[in-house]
């Protein structure tokens, strides 16, 4: 059997904390793992002899240049070889030789570089920043007619908070670490306060606490999304489950398609889309339709946010019982999928669905032409909901 | 900061400035240049010596005067030399002022 030449190890130390990276480094040579390239925060070792080299880590310019390519070749003359590049952000050299010169023999002149290069980041952070202030603004101007703040202080709920604040704090934390550990680091350097290449002196308790907190925004995000894929995965397979969330969305569907011929001459409110938003959205479409799903939830809270519970439906039912309304033409419909009521007295149509304790829609309609409309209509939303 | 960065010369770039003073060099000329002026005493590591030369052609200080493979020469602008001229004068006032003190 082949003996193995590689292995993939995750980087535990962050990959913008260059004394720490390079420690790492080193004690992963002197187990016999040397970096050969590095994908994400995954590190790929050639196994080969346990020895003691030396790592040095250098951010690039903002592109690659002549004097570059002649910098490599005098690294390379003084025995620092290049072993990995990070994401163009910077370049791993590696010594073998213990006898090979630093390559940094001022601590102010690698504080300057790594200045340069947090500048590089700001500069980085603040076009990405721009670009999602953008798409948010397009976003609300397209969708949510500007309310979606409104909503979001009002009505969010917690699935939704946690969601969105998540996805804030990962892209927050991905953008701003760069630039605030190199701040760090670019001020070690200028204190002087390293040994030599190897800064011992770095307090990572803090980075590493920052770390942690990135993973498990990550891992949760990754059990959201993981959640999505075997939802869909179910829901192609058939599950009866999901079988069933599709029929009473089918069915609200075309209920909402059946009374919106009046929506134009009465009001009516709907609850058709607060059942898909609240209930099934975080689970069908998971963090990738957070936003849509939240504007939705948005018009359905604005639209029935009076009523949402089975509570409201047999306050109706017993309206109807002491029939406070003589004139009304009463219907309570039974079907498989809702409770619903409906009455219609003079000029008021009004009908409720109730889905396991949660209102889904409500229908309220003023006006000769609504009532008319609906009436004639009646027969057929009974027949479909029975149906 | 980075305004500030070169108002005051470390050491390691004083030398860059000094060898690049009379004449053009390449980098490892000037590497050279300054292990045999200072007899040993500074030896600037590659990495140093090229982050100086970058940020000193960044501000002006120096420019690029021919391409030769993987040799690039470089030679002061008088910007760099009166950034060299005013550091001498800095540290002919830090010398006069300690040597007043009689040390």
């Amino acid at each position: 059997m082949e003996e193995r030449k590689y292995r993939r190890k995750l980087i535990p130390v962050s990959m913008y904390d260059i004394p720490a990276l390079e420690a790492w480094l080193v004690k992963m040579a002197a187990e016999g793992l040397f970096l050969e390239s590095i994908l994400g925060s995954l590190g790929i070792f050639r196994i080969g002899t346990a020895m003691n080299v030396r790592y040095c880590i250098e951010p690039l310019a903002d592109g690659k240049n002549a004097t570059e390519i002649e910098q490599e070749s005098i690294y390379s003359d003084n025995g620092w070889q290049r072993v990995a590049e990070y994401r163009s952000l910077y370049n791993v050299f590696m010594a073998a030789d213990e006898n090979a010169p630093e390559l940094h023999t001022d601590p102010y002149i690698q504080q300057l570089m790594i200045h340069k290069f947090k500048k590089r980041l700001f500069r980085h952070t603040i076009f990405m920043f721009l670009i999602q202030v953008l798409m948010v603004i397009w976003y609300l101007w397209q969708n949510t007619q500007h309310q979606f703040v409104k909503w979001f202080i009002l009505y969010g709920s917690v699935i939704d908070v946690l969601m969105v604040i998540t996805i804030i704090m990962v892209l927050v934390v991905n953008v701003v670490t760069p630039v605030v550990q190199f701040g760090s680091i670019s001020r070690l350097y200028r204190k002087h306060e390293t040994d030599g290449h190897q800064n011992k002196n770095v307090n990572h308790k803090k980075l590493h606490g920052l770390k942690r907190t990135v993973f498990g925004l990550y891992l949760g995000l990754a059990v959201l999304l993981c959640l999505s894929v075997l939802t869909h995965l179910a829901e192609g397979m058939g599950v009866p489950y999901f079988t069933h969330i599709n029929k009473v969305q089918g069915q609200i569907t075309q209920l909402d398609n059946l009374l919106s011929p009046v929506s134009n001459e009465t009001e009516i409110t709907s609850g058709l889309y607060g059942l898909h938003a609240a209930v099934f959205a975080p689970v069908q479409y998971g963090v990738s339709r957070c936003a849509s799903q939240a504007s939705v939830v948005m018009n359905y809270y604005e639209t029935v946010s009076k009523c949402t519970s089975r509570a409201l439906y047999e306050e109706e039912l017993k309206y109807y019982n002491a029939n406070r309304y003589p004139n009304s033409v009463q219907r309570v419909l039974d079907t498989p999928l809702f409770d619903g009521a409906v009455y219609i007295e003079n000029k008021l149509f009004k009908m409720i669905l109730v889905y396991k304790d949660t209102m889904v829609m409500e229908v309220m309609c003023y006006g000769d032409k609504g009532e008319i409309a609906l009436t004639e209509k009646l027969p057929q939303i009974a027949a479909m909901m029975n149906g | 900061m980075a305004k500030k960065a070169l108002e005051l010369l470390t050491e390691s770039m004083f030398y860059v400035l000094l060898a690049l003073d009379r004449r053009d060099l390449c980098g490892t000329d000037v590497a050279d240049y300054i292990v045999g002026k200072t007899k040993g005493r500074i030896r600037m590591g590659p990495g140093t010596l090229y982050t100086i030369l970058n940020k000193f052609e960044d501000e002006k200080l120096i420019a690029e005067t021919s391409v030769e493979g993987r040799k690039r020469t470089y030679t002061m602008t008088y910007k760099g030399k009166a950034a060299y001229r005013a550091e001498i004068d800095r540290l002919r006032l830090c010398l006069a002022d300690a040597e007043s003190e009689d040390v």
